[in-house]
């Protein structure tokens, strides 16, 4: 009797599995396939987590250019390098250095040309040193039309520092996102976007700009400690490539 | 004896439908599959025989893809050896299996959590333009796209943008007797795109969660609406974002765009003529995207 239970309980076991596990037709595209001969294609989230990137304990160094996106007068370019501790896979930090190029926006060039505005003669900032720490929440790997792989770190950035202007040095911070990309297990290519806040001189001083080219009067010309001051807001983009050590 | 064996056999089916029910693919842990197949490497055994590669063999041409431990590492190493032997020699038993090429990360990633391929997405989203020192530039931006593959689609796309003076625009009028509303600014803008999605990959949150994403770029052209003299003006237009899954219907999406058009601005109060320039808007959007009809069963 009991093997006759038995027999029965493993036959339904076996007609129950059978039935459920019932293959339905899948319509699957033909560029998600694989295209590699393996066992059957299973998904493996652990090998997300697997680093192939170990930048813990790691040192980059790094080259950038950036673009001070909302300023309104001065060139908007910069470059710079910076160099980075990772303590481990989520927390980094390092410091940074942007040079800015001398010159003028186009929209004040545009001005200077048009009405004979020179904002030259206002107070341009000329570097930027900074703290910078790394939360680096994201860990990743995509795959490039899907014949490989490349690694991203996606961050959020918090700095400070200072802004030198050409007369006087300001405390600065910045708060942005960022992403890497690793092409290597060593060479990246890193993005942020960035927002400053810090104080900075006003430069549309009333009476001193004027550089008699347009058939205006022209202004004495202003020392630099005579603009106003205010708190100051911008946003840039910076683009570079880093060694991981 | 016959209860436990009754409940052993009954936990036994109905548990495993029951997990394998809750499991979704995605979240399965893998039976070390990969790991027997690293520890038992097979052999590489030199031959000259050489046969007419199949279809699949020669497909598995791909780059080499880095690997994580040291182990991976000399399992990588012997990969070419190991690939040259699989495209010579065709699987006939179950222990040629041995001869297959290696695991690679490839397969893992290429996996798609969120399929789009025939299906529309609906993309909303909050904005701003970000390279606008004159005025803050605040709106939305409504997409609507048709995905034909994995990689690519079509895509409508609308934004819309409030425009009101950042402090640099009072003080340059205070100041300087200017006018910063001539300077030209986007009040809209629709266009279309081609939509190219080559780059797909999984991303884990604080090394705990998976989040499967997509990045893509945009190309194409449409017209923007401004305060120039044209008023609406043609415009290019390109851009790049990432999607990332929350589920099979709907993702967050952040979104770069960047749009270039010429255009007059117009006379001051001088009567001054207003002068043709070129101007380049960045617009950031982050919002979220739906995707309809149902995804199929995978």
């Amino acid at each position: 009797m009991t093997k006759k239970v038995l027999k029965f309980l493993l036959t339904a076991a076996i007609v129950a599995s059978g039935t459920a596990a019932h293959a339905a037709d899948l319509d699957v595209p033909k560029d998600e396939l694989t295209q590699e001969t393996v066992y059957p294609v299973f998904d493996n989230p652990v090998s997300v987590k697997n680093r192939n990137v170990q930048d813990s304990g790691a040192v980059d160094i790094g080259v950038f250019g950036g673009l001070a996106l909302t300023e309104p007068i001065s060139s908007a370019t910069k470059f710079g390098a910076d160099i980075n501790y990772h303590f481990n896979h989520i927390h980094s930090i390092g410091v940074f250095f942007a040079k800015n190029t001398s010159g003028l926006s186009r929209d004040a060039q545009g001005l200077k040309d048009q009405f004979g505005l020179d904002f030259n003669r206002a107070p341009k900032l000329d570097y930027t040193f900074m703290a910078d720490y790394n939360y680096k929440a994201f860990y990743g790997k995509l795959s490039l039309t899907s014949n490989g792989v490349i690694n991203t770190t996606i961050y959020g950035s918090f700095a400070g520092g200072m802004v030198k202007y050409v007369h006087k040095s300001y405390p600065a911070l910045a708060v942005g996102i960022g992403e890497r990309f690793y092409f290597t297990k060593s060479l990246s290519l890193k993005l942020d976007l960035r927002f400053y806040a810090h104080t900075a001189p006003i430069p549309f001083k009333a009476g001193v700009l004027r550089d008699g080219s347009q058939g205006t009067p022209v202004d004495p010309i202003p020392d630099y400690g005579s603009f106003e001051e205010r708190l100051t807001y911008t946003t840039n983009l910076e683009v570079g490539l880093n060694y991981l050590f | 004896m016959k209860r436990v064996l009754i409940s052993f056999l009954a936990t036994l089916v109905i548990g495993t439908q029951l997990w394998a029910q809750a499991q979704s693919l995605d979240d399965q842990e893998v039976v070390d599959i990969e790991g027997l197949y690293k520890t038992q490497a097979p052999k590489v055994v030199e031959t000259t025989t050489t046969t007419t590669m199949t279809t699949t063999e020669s497909s598995m041409n791909l780059p080499e893809v880095p690997v994580d431990t040291d182990m991976e590492a000399q399992v990588a190493e012997s990969a070419t050896a190991t690939e040259k032997v699989a495209k010579e020699e065709k699987v006939e038993r179950l222990t040629d299996l041995n001869k297959l090429a290696p695991f690679r990360e490839v397969s893992i990633i290429q996996k798609k959590y969120l399929p789009k391929t025939e299906r529309f997405q609906l993309y909303v989203a909050p904005g701003m333009t970000t390279n606008s020192p004159w005025f803050l530039n605040l709106g939305a931006k409504v997409n609507a796209t048709y995905h034909f593959t994995e990689s690519f689609g079509f895509e409508i796309s609308g934004l819309f943008l409030s425009n009101s003076e950042r402090q640099v625009a009072k003080e340059i009028r205070d100041n300087n007797d200017l006018e910063p509303e001539k300077f030209v600014n986007t009040k809209s803008y629709i266009g279309a795109d081609l939509f190219w999605a080559p780059i797909y990959g999984k991303i884990s949150f604080l090394n705990d969660r998976i989040v499967p994403f997509d990045m893509y770029f945009t190309f194409g052209g449409g017209t923007s609406s401004t305060n120039s003299e044209e008023g609406n003006v043609p415009t290019l237009h390109a851009g790049m974002g990432q999607i990332f899954a929350m589920s099979k219907r709907m993702a967050f999406r952040w979104d770069y765009s960047w749009t270039h058009f010429s255009a007059t601005s117009t006379p001051g109060k001088s009567g001054a003529k207003g002068t043709k320039s070129d101007y380049d808007d960045l617009i950031l959007t982050a919002g979220l995207s739906f995707f309809f009809p149902e995804a199929k069963s995978r």
